[in-house]
């Protein structure tokens, strides 16, 4: 029998990865908010600065945790990503059609006017709907694997 | 596929929780495995067989 001590190894978990982002992004939050009111001249330079030090820093957090998943993990993860986004992004798909060609109407009575934040809006919703098919795609690879 | 994973892990009195330590996975894809929902890679298989100082066809079986 293989009684051999078993060597625990210390895994950054997927709250603990998501705890770790939010807390950057706070402090991400803060120290922008800080250069807004403090940064004078050279404010655009700092939040530049400081968006690509908070994107290496997010990307090092989400390596080190991709790492330490196991292969069952990481495979949840992947189907989920291909099959919920492309679901979440087929569905915006189907109702931009649908709206374009006016089935159906969905466009809200207030819409951004500036070309800026229509696109903000568009990527948004895209995100957003990948995202919610990410999570229910996810909730069922580990539903059916159980 | 189907495995003994329970039946080898229940003979040495081992939760999944520790099984999952051994291994070095998490206890969800150990439930998983022993469901038979689940198939490991070959390097994971090769880990349980060590593990179970057993050989890989003994441990998993064709349906």
């Amino acid at each position: 029998m293989n009684d051999q001590p078993i060597r625990k190894r210390r895994r950054l978990g997927y709250l603990g990865m998501l705890g770790l982002c939010g807390g950057l992004g706070m402090v991400v939050g803060l120290a922008s908010a800080l250069i807004d009111s403090f940064g004078g001249a050279v404010a655009d330079e700092l939040q530049i600065g400081l968006m690509v030090l908070c994107s290496v820093a997010l990307i090092w957090i989400c390596v080190a945790w991709w790492r330490g998943a196991d292969e069952a993990v990481r495979e949840a993860h992947k189907w989920a990503w291909y099959w919920g986004g492309s679901a979440g992004i087929g569905v915006v798909m189907g109702l931009l059609i649908l709206t374009t060609w006016n089935v159906i109407d969905l466009v809200p009575s207030e819409m951004p006017g500036d070309p800026a934040d229509l696109i903000v809006t568009g990527i948004g919703l895209t995100l957003g709907a990948q995202f919610t098919g990410y999570l229910v795609a996810w909730a069922f690879w580990w539903l059916r694997h159980r | 596929m189907n495995n003994r994973l329970k039946v080898l892990r229940a003979e040495r009195n081992w939760s999944q929780a520790e099984l999952a330590d051994r291994l070095g996975v998490s206890r969800q894809t150990v439930n998983a495995l022993e469901t038979g929902r689940y198939d490991p890679s070959l390097p994971l298989a090769f880990k349980i067989a060590r593990v179970f100082e057993q050989p890989i066809e003994s441990i998993f079986l064709e349906d």
